[in-house]
């Protein structure tokens, strides 16, 4: 058996992968992936009790030369932004994100706020709203600790922000003031639902970059954004969305609208996808289509059986796309553009690295509080607007008290309460796990976090995969095929 | 005449420094940032935030370029009308809008004041194409990234070599150079209007003709953009400028600034040896400036992104450096200014 040549401690940190005309080796070690023969793959696969031929052993060693085998491993579960996380916190604070407040007009199938369970897993909405007093003071803060930043980056969440309207106005007053200097952008993201022409005008003056939630056309939007006596609200939203698309026209600023499509599995996704062959999907907007997040439903929602193949099967597509692999698919930009963000992973991959760090820690790329501050309308911190505000283990600190260091640094290096797992898993250096997905009843867990690891090794794999399909576009599918 | 400078900023610490020796009439007595410019690190000279009261101490106003003044658009125009209209004589190193810049004129006429706006057009004829090697000793000044300052080194390099007794011409791509003398590079040599055969031709001139014009014993000169492409996300400009300036001239000492945590010493070494053969100039010193690059978020936003550091620091990867065995290479803390007599005196050894 392959254990013989090479060692577990050796198999442990390598995943085997298949095309239909290639056999490869992803190794953690290196962080890339290698050809390697077919009679090697099927030994290290298990699929074979015979020995190694003379070729496939010299395979061997130089792949043990070349560090893709190796027992090599982190000693010292160790985030390395953990060196500069206080004074990263103090002066490069990217993005602050306002929550004005915690009501909406509508309650949406899938909306965690809108999921009034027994078990209290996120907070619900609420007819709450921030003060004037609480963003000032969040602003100042921000101000304070982005002093390393040129650019300010103002977002505003909810509930629905534009129930805050006035707020917003307030913000945007004292930012512009007080921000003198710095590179000022304003976003949000809205139901679309109570945009009036004089909240457009205010839009347009600050140049905000806007993000329509519109999941799908009127029938399928309706079914899932729905108002509180039970009607849909497509027909306000969309009608919305084009008055500001006309004025951001006129200011050349069309680029800063977008439109967010969330994807509930129950619905159809050739259905959904009809809202793209609008003619507003022309002018330039940009879409985003993304499945529901799930993580904070009591009950999640059960999807269709064809959703996840379709979805599937879209993103690869997309990935044809980009690749001008096939010319002339019909599809909404979100899926090529998808394919364009994961380039940069690719980077990753293809540059490789000489051997893992002695000192590391796999996990996301976020460093909590630096990419962005969330603040709730009581003026209490959290990594992003993503997470459990009921969870105290996530919060990382206040606008009276500044930021809990012990907290942010416990969420950044979240890997090492499972370092005996990690430190064999051969996915370790493409995990993204994030803290907003191992926390359980307000606490972080070493359980649910395990729990995880199943589905972030199928990611990673699905991730190599692609890069591998990249690189045999390149080589083996060079020159496109016709449809 | 006593001057308040606006924008502040930490790059322009060395400008203030030595602002004295290049030009004697103008004393800079107040220094004022916008509020959001707060440095992230200790400076040697403190800055007021209260642009109104500064004003009320001084009988002219520079204001000065920076790469973020593209922020501060309304807020200089205000604070300009605002000197203008208290009889203060303005000073204007950055670009404005032509109808600012007339309005401002006009401004100034009325208030009896005056309203010099020193920006280049950018604009250089095109010389002579006789390809010609300069007899003069040149040295040049690079950031190893297209943000990495070099012009404070430059403000100290030239202010230490005349006060030896060199003459010195000094050629800047720093628009405040002005208000020292110095030449502005002439990047229309470079802007696509000549083939690139001819742009080195033409550079070759330039540099021959400020030759002949000044009669310099050494030219120092800023070293356009980038040096080389960082990765294939942030593409550096591929040290296009670097490499035809190169060609033109023949630099003979070469002074890299550099971020902390970059390389090592035996790396900065092996760089040298590149340099020798893409630039025809080996690295003679390196200069490490207060910045690291950080890594995830120039990777995420497709450009460098640096963070700011406090000069411990600084010191710390400068002593790290000078440890290292096997190095040629003179390694210095830019934020220091004695650092700069060691660097001219072991550039004079090397040279004159």
């Amino acid at each position: 058996m392959g254990q013989k040549i090479v060692s577990k401690e050796e198999m442990q940190l390598i995943h085997l992968l298949k095309t239909p005309r290639q056999y490869y080796l992803y190794s953690a070690n290196r962080n890339t992936v290698i050809n390697i023969s077919e009679e090697l793959y099927r030994f290290l696969d298990g699929q074979t009790d015979e020995g190694l031929s003379r070729n496939a052993m010299r395979e061997v060693e130089s792949l043990r030369h070349e560090q893709f085998l190796s027992d090599n491993r982190i000693r010292d579960f160790r985030h390395p932004a953990l060196n500069v996380l206080k004074e990263s916190l103090e002066h490069r604070v990217s993005q602050i994100c306002l929550q004005v407040t915690q009501a909406c007009n509508l309650t949406c199938a899938y909306c965690p706020y809108a999921n009034y369970t027994e078990d209290k897993i996120q907070r619900n909405h609420a007819n709450r709203y921030m003060s004037f007093e609480t963003a000032k003071k969040a602003l100042d803060f921000y101000l304070e600790h982005s002093d390393d930043r040129q650019n300010s980056a103002i977002s505003f969440y909810g509930g629905e922000p534009l129930l805050a309207f006035d707020l917003i106005r307030q913000v945007v007053e004292y930012v512009n003031e007080r921000f003198v200097g710095k590179d000022i952008l304003f976003s949000m993201t809205t139901n679309g639902t109570m945009l009036s022409d004089e909240i457009i005008e205010f839009f347009a003056e600050h140049k905000f970059a806007l993000m329509f939630s519109i999941d799908g056309p009127a029938k399928i939007h309706d079914i899932n954004r729905k108002r509180i006596d039970g009607t849909g609200s497509f027909s306000v939203a969309f009608e919305s969305l084009k008055k500001t698309i006309a004025r951001y026209e006129k200011i050349g600023e069309i680029n800063r609208i977008s439109v967010n499509t969330v994807m509930n599995p129950q619905n159809e996704i050739d259905d959904v996808l009809t809202l793209y062959e609008d003619p507003v999907f022309q002018k330039g907007i940009n879409g985003q289509i993304d499945p529901a997040d799930m993580l904070y439903l009591e009950n999640g929602l059960e999807g269709s059986e064809t959703f996840d193949q379709k979805l599937s099967y879209l993103y690869f597509l997309g990935r044809l796309d980009y690749l001008q692999l096939v010319r002339e698919i019909h599809m909404p930009k979100s899926f090529p553009d998808r394919v364009l963000s994961q380039e940069k992973q690719y980077e990753d991959l293809k540059n490789g690295q000489s051997s893992l760090p002695d000192v590391g820690s796999p996990g996301g790329p976020c460093i909590p509080g630096v990419r962005k501050l969330f603040v709730t309308v009581d003026g209490d911190f959290f990594p992003c607007e993503k997470v459990n505000e009921l969870a105290e283990d996530l919060k990382i600190g206040n606008i009276e008290t500044g930021f809990d260091l012990e907290k942010a640094a416990s969420i950044l290096n979240v890997s090492a309460i499972t370092p005996e797992q990690c430190r064999d898993c051969w996915a370790q250096m493409q995990c993204g796990i994030c803290a907003r997905e191992c926390e359980k009843d307000g606490k972080i867990s070493k359980e649910i976090k395990l729990k995880n690891c199943r589905e972030k090794r199928i990611i990673a794999e699905s991730l190599i995969y692609d890069y591998i399909l990249r690189r045999e576009c390149q080589t083996v599918y060079k020159g496109g095929a016709q449809l | 005449m006593n001057s308040l400078l606006y924008p502040y900023y930490n790059e322009l610490e060395a400008f203030v420094q030595t602002l004295p020796f290049y030009n004697r009439d103008l004393q800079i007595t107040e220094l004022v940032t916008p509020y959001a410019w707060k440095s992230p690190v200790n400076n040697i000279f403190e800055a007021s935030l209260d642009f109104d009261e500064s004003l009320k101490n001084v009988d002219g106003v520079i204001i000065a370029d920076s790469p973020r003044n593209k922020f501060l658009e309304k807020d200089l125009i205000k604070k300009i009308s605002n000197a203008l209209q208290q009889r203060k004589n303005v000073f204007c190193y950055t670009k404005l809008q032509p109808e600012d810049k007339s309005a401002f004129i006009n401004m100034a006429k009325e208030n009896s004041v005056s309203f010099e706006y020193v920006v280049s057009d950018g604009k250089n004829e095109a010389p002579d194409r006789i390809f010609e090697l300069q007899d003069c000793i040149v040295i040049g000044i690079a950031g190893l990234l297209q943000e990495i300052d070099s012009f404070s080194s430059l403000l100290q390099l030239v202010y230490r070599y005349r006060q030896l007794g060199y003459r010195v011409t000094a050629v800047s791509d720093n628009p405040n150079a002005a208000l020292c003398g110095f030449v502005p590079f002439p990047y229309s040599l470079l802007d696509g209007n000549f083939a690139f055969g001819n742009a080195i031709h033409h550079l070759n001139s330039f540099y021959n003709q400020l030759q002949f014009l000044y009669q310099p014993d050494i030219i120092i000169t800023q070293i356009p953009g980038g040096l080389m492409k960082y990765s294939n996300n942030c593409l550096e400009d591929f040290g296009v400028k670097a490499f035809m300036l190169s060609q033109a001239i023949s630099i003979d000492y070469f002074i890299l600034n550099s971020p902390v945590d970059y390389l090592n010493a035996h790396a900065f070494q092996k760089m040298s040896d590149v340099f020798a053969h893409r630039f025809n100039a080996p690295i003679n010193a390196v200069g490490i400036v207060n910045k690291r690059v950080n890594t995830a978020v120039s990777k995420e936003m497709s450009k460098i992104q640096f963070d700011t550091l406090r000069t411990e620091s600084v010191e710390q990867y400068v002593r790290m450096l000078k440890k290292e065995e096997q190095s040629e290479l003179l390694f210095f803390n830019t934020m220091d200014s004695n650092a700069f007599e060691n660097l001219v005196q072991n550039s004079i050894r090397k040279l004159i």
